[in-house]
């Protein structure tokens, strides 16, 4: 049952609600013009649309989907999608529509009547579509993704087992080829979003509005990541890439230089189980 | 034409005829149960049970009941085994051998990506179905998914949805039961198994700290 919070009466824009919270640091910024990083442009596809970031978040921020805190959600996704604008990852309109949804129905919780409806693009077109109707909606749309996410690992196992069993005959299957986009393996790009916005979050007080900015380079961020990773050969968060660097850019940029080394498969990143810390290795020779 | 024979030579021809294909009706159960087994051998994909039917001119009951003690006969006994795959019977392998025979055959070179495979899986369970369908479900881009899919050969085009656009519809194909070892679609588990889990729970909204 949504519970609307009493009080403060109106609608507080999300950049005042995140500008509020003094833990909170990530400002939204206008999109600006991407820096030239010395020729490199590592573009990354990702394959995990915005049900799929709603998936994780929630599993992050709970233990089973039952109980989502709504705003907080709202937020992470938000923060996600600013990252993933940084660090040059497609993002498609879905997210954006899903954000919408997400805030819509965030600003519905502020609003003091507790049922709106509204003009919204429903599936099926512009419908009257009531709060509750909306939520029933995503959670639908939600169960059907996550459906099909599970066929897939199951038709992943089936397709192990037949390997196994050969026949006479040559199978000419597909051609493998090196994929062009960054393969994470098992982890999953929103865990190093996450452990970006954690490297960003630890950056020292008021950097991020420092103007003046050193020259830092892609390169030199690889130069640096190899020679950490050298010398800690236990493997690094990605946050301990970041601990010379001071500004957001200087993170932004060693991000980037990470995935590019992930990409030529001279670094691997890796956690013990799902949500737990990434850690950032050499790989072996 | 003038009858050349008499009745009573009329039937003795037709009671040799007919103890002749008497004799081809009751072929030896064994000797049908090995040209089985050899047909199994040497074909290069699975064999339906119309095919097998076709050659040796016999009743499915029968050709079932002698592949159903063939594969006893060579699970008891042999390194390999016959499967029901892609609506038919197929010679392959045993998985525990797997290991010494890929030493010199080389594995299925087919290498599926997350996406393709939940794109793959969407189509399977929906089939047939609209590139833009498939997009409002996963929320991606699909297209490399879809592209790389049809040259594998596991999914094809079936039509055109009469709707703006005329999108293509897709569906799998054979090749696909064949890759995933499925003996037709049935075999697919309910989706739904996997989808209630989420349903259930209700996206509850409660008050937060700092919302």
């Amino acid at each position: 049952m949504a519970k609307v919070r009493e009080g403060d009466g109106g609608i507080v824009s999300h950049a005042e609600a995140v500008a509020e919270k003094p833990e909170r640091r990530l400002i939204f910024t206008a999109p600006y013009e991407p820096y030239s990083f010395n020729g490199y442009h590592v573009r990354i596809s990702i394959f995990e649309g915005p049900l799929e970031l709603l998936l994780y978040l929630v599993r992050r921020n709970e233990a089973d989907v039952r109980e989502i805190p709504l705003a907080e959600i709202t937020s992470q996704f938000l923060e996600h999608l600013q990252l993933m604008r940084e660090v040059n990852i497609a993002i498609t309109s879905e997210f954006i529509l899903t954000a919408a949804t997400l805030l819509y129905l965030k600003s519905a919780l502020l609003l003091p009547q507790p049922e709106i409806g509204d003009e919204i693009e429903g599936d099926d077109g512009p419908q009257k579509l009531s709060e509750g109707e909306i939520k029933a909606m995503l959670t639908r749309r939600l169960a059907e993704y996550s459906g099909y996410r599970e066929a897939a690992e199951y038709l992943q196992e089936r397709f192990e087992r037949r390997a196994l069993m050969f026949t006479r005959f040559n199978d000419e299957g597909g051609q493998v080829g090196q994929p062009e986009v960054v393969e994470l393996g098992s982890v999953s790009v929103f865990d190093l979003i996450w452990a970006l916005r954690e490297a960003l979050n630890r950056l020292p007080d008021g950097s991020r509005l420092r103007i003046k900015r050193r020259k830092v380079t892609v390169a030199m961020r690889i130069k640096a990541i190899l020679s950490k990773l050298r010398s800690k050969p236990s493997g690094c968060a990605f946050w301990e890439l970041c601990d010379d660097c001071q500004t957001k850019l200087e993170v932004i940029v060693t991000f980037i230089a990470l995935l590019e080394l992930i990409r030529q498969r001279l670094v691997t990143a890796e956690q013990e189980k799902p949500f737990a810390p990434i850690v950032v290795h050499l790989a072996p020779t | 034409m003038a009858n050349v024979l008499n009745e009573g030579e009329m039937e003795q021809a037709n009671d040799a005829v007919c103890s002749q294909e008497a004799k081809a009706a009751e072929p030896d159960e064994r000797q049908l149960k090995r040209a089985i087994e050899c047909l199994l051998f040497v074909s290069d994909k699975p064999l339906s049970l119309n095919e097998l039917k076709g050659v040796l001119e016999v009743n499915s009951e029968l050709i079932q009941r002698l592949i159903g003690e063939l594969m006893r006969e060579y699970d008891e006994r042999s390194g390999l085994a016959i499967v029901e795959v892609a609506g038919g019977y197929q010679m392959v392998t045993r998985p525990e051998c797997a290991f010494y025979v890929s030493r010199l055959r080389q594995p299925r070179r087919i290498k599926l990506s997350r996406a393709s495979l939940e794109t793959l899986a969407i189509i399977a369970y929906r089939q047939p179905i609209t590139h833009p369908e498939i997009e409002q479900i996963r929320g991606v881009d699909s297209s490399g998914c879809i592209a790389r899919l049809l040259e594998l050969g596991l999914i094809k085009v079936v039509g055109r949805r009469e709707s703006p656009g005329r999108p293509y519809l897709y569906a799998t194909t054979e090749r696909f039961l064949d890759v995933f070892g499925l003996k037709d679609l049935s075999e697919l588990p309910p989706i739904e198994q996997w989808q209630s889990k989420v349903a259930e729970a209700e996206i509850e909204v409660s008050e937060t700290k700092g919302s």
